[in-house]
């Protein structure tokens, strides 16, 4: 499904952020990405995603040839990945279930279709009842849940969350771990990239470790302290 | 779902996308759209006044003539000969002749009021006055050849005088006036221009970066770039049509005023200028919409693609 064939990243001028990194991800796995701040995790995500182009290697995501692709074909890969990154917050004037609408909205679906799908998601977040709050008006955790939920949106195959517990406390990080779990039942491959202890050892996945840019260990059933 | 479904929402999405961002930006969106009215106001002065100094040329050119006056003892043969000669230049459009009586008649109504002027008259013994041949030319610059052709030995005789007003001066300072404002309009509409186009470059900066978090998502879960771009060009397209309304309705009010106060210098006819109006507008305002239109949407190109690369 997910295919990284010695792929090294060079940010400009000559910051060597991923080199040589090989992996494979199969359909429905759940991996966690862990590492070290600078390690490369976030330079991996956005790999995935287009957003960043291989300097050496091949990226590819469920047959497509990412490093290559045409920028009017960016936005369809995209659609087929659920993405959750922290720079992508939530629009506060929106509410809850207008903030999981606007990623069905802006690639032209129906409103039938989005009055049928967001209920559902939002349901498996567990916030079917909350849908017409704000986002100042919920916990981080809630919060968090919805972003989750509006990466769910189109129905991807891929699940990839940028430190998605990131400032939350440990109940709040429990219930997002729930979520993905729950998300990664229904058979959609989740990748996690964290480097919370708790979150890896609460999952008992497949575990990657990176370190200065290179894959340190590939664990099935890691933990975090073998890990590091 | 349908393509067309998905294409209609779609659109529908990007036109209520762009009037949002117009609202928000409403303050700035009202300085772009001041200059730009700024901007094809200039245009549409220009035009007038072109239009008026058009028509003030035509309008002194058609008084242009040389009035030939015959003597008193003129021979009425010889009159006719003499007009023939004169219609048979190529130079000569038109030649009227008025006859002795006719100019007498003409001399004493404008001299009514005037007792001397009436006991003059009745001193004399017929008709002092002679005949005359009101001439025009086919163009203006024929009359000098005109004058000469009258002083023809065999027929100079016959003429006391040859009066000649050729408005020369007014028309070279009309001609003059309007080369001038033709000058420092052209430049103030460029000036303007580069300021409308300035300021709506800014208005859409501001407009992307207002709204950044939405861009930013919308480009994560996969909207396409005309999605993301169309809005803001959309908005400056907005901007264009509310300037283009805006200066219309200023230009017909600005024509319906200025129209009567030009009158006197017509000495009462049509200065034109409305004419003009009416029988351009519909031109003027699909030539200024095409050319504002592309000037707007390669400024709000430049803007919004610079942002989202
Ligand atoms: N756009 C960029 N330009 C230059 N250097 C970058 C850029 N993004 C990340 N880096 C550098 O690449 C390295 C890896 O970054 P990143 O992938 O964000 O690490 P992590 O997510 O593991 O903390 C860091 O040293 C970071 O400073
Ligand atoms: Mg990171």
């Amino acid at each position: 499904m997910i295919v990284l064939d010695h792929v090294t990243k060079v940010y400009h001028p000559n910051h060597v952020a991923l080199q040589d990194v090989s992996l494979a991800i199969g359909a429905g796995e759940f991996v966690s990405i862990i590492g070290q701040s600078g390690a490369g995790k976030t330079t991996l995500a956005k790999l995935l995603i287009a957003d960043e182009r291989p300097t050496q290697g091949k990226v590819s995501v469920g047959g497509w040839d990412v490093g290559a692709l045409s920028v009017h074909d960016v936005p369809l890969l995209r659609r087929q990945i659920g993405v959750i990154f922290q720079d992508y917050k939530l629009l506060p004037k929106k509410s809850v279930f207008e903030n999981v609408a606007f990623a069905l909205e802006v690639i032209g679906a129906s409103r039938a279709r989005i009055r049928d799908i967001v209920p559902q998601v939002l349901r498996v977040v567990g916030l079917e009842e909350k849908a017409g709050r704000f986002p100042t008006q919920l916990s981080g955790g809630e919060q968090q849940r919805v972003v989750i939920a509006r990466a769910l949106v189109h129905q991807p195959k891929i699940l990839l969350a940028d430190e998605p517990t990131g400032n939350l406390d440990t109940l709040n990080t429990r219930d997002i771990i729930d979520a993905l779990l729950k998300v990664n039942q229904f058979g959609t491959t989740i990748i996690l990239v964290t480097h919370n202890r708790e979150v890896v050892n609460a999952v008992h996945r497949r575990v990657i470790t990176l370190k200065n840019g290179q894959i340190h260990s590939d664990q099935h059933q890691g933990k975090y302290a073998l890990a590091m | 779902m349908k393509p067309e479904a998905h294409f209609i929402n779609t659109c529908w999405r990007i036109i209520v996308h762009s009037w949002q961002h117009t609202i928000r930006n409403a303050w700035i969106a009202a300085a772009t759209v001041a200059m730009l009215v700024l901007v094809l106001s200039s245009v549409n002065v220009l035009l007038a006044v072109q239009a008026f100094t058009n028509q003030a040329i035509q309008h002194l050119e058609d008084h242009i003539d040389v009035i030939a006056t015959f003597t008193p003892n003129a021979s009425d043969t010889l009159i006719q000969q003499a007009r023939s000669y004169v219609l048979s230049l190529p130079q000569v459009q038109d030649v009227t002749f008025i006859s002795a009586d006719q100019v007498l008649q003409t001399f004493r109504q404008s001299h009514a009021s005037d007792t001397a002027v009436q006991a003059g008259l009745h001193d004399v013994d017929g008709n002092p006055l002679g005949a005359e041949l009101v001439i025009k030319a086919k163009h203006t610059e024929d009359y000098a050849f005109i004058l000469q052709a009258l002083q023809n030995p065999q027929y100079a005789s016959l003429f006391d005088t040859s009066t000649y007003d050729d408005h020369h001066e007014a028309i070279a300072a009309v001609q003059n006036l309007a080369d001038q404002i033709r000058l420092i309009g052209s430049a103030l509409i460029a000036l303007f221009t580069l300021f409308g186009m300035l300021l709506t470059f800014n208005t859409l900066r501001v407009a992307v970066y207002t709204h950044r978090e939405e861009i930013g998502i919308m480009r994560l879960v996969g909207a396409s770039s005309a999605f993301v771009r169309t809005p803001f060009i959309l908005e400056g397209i907005w901007l264009a049509s509310f300037a283009i309304l805006l200066s219309s309705i200023l230009f017909a009010c600005g024509v319906w005023w200025i129209n009567p106060l030009l009158r006197p210098l017509f000495e009462g006819s049509d200065p034109g200028v409305t004419t003009f109006f009416l029988q351009n507008i519909l031109t003027i305002i699909l030539v200024e919409t095409a050319g504002l239109y592309a000037l707007v949407t390669t400024v709000s190109t430049l803007a919004v693609g610079t942002y989202l690369r």
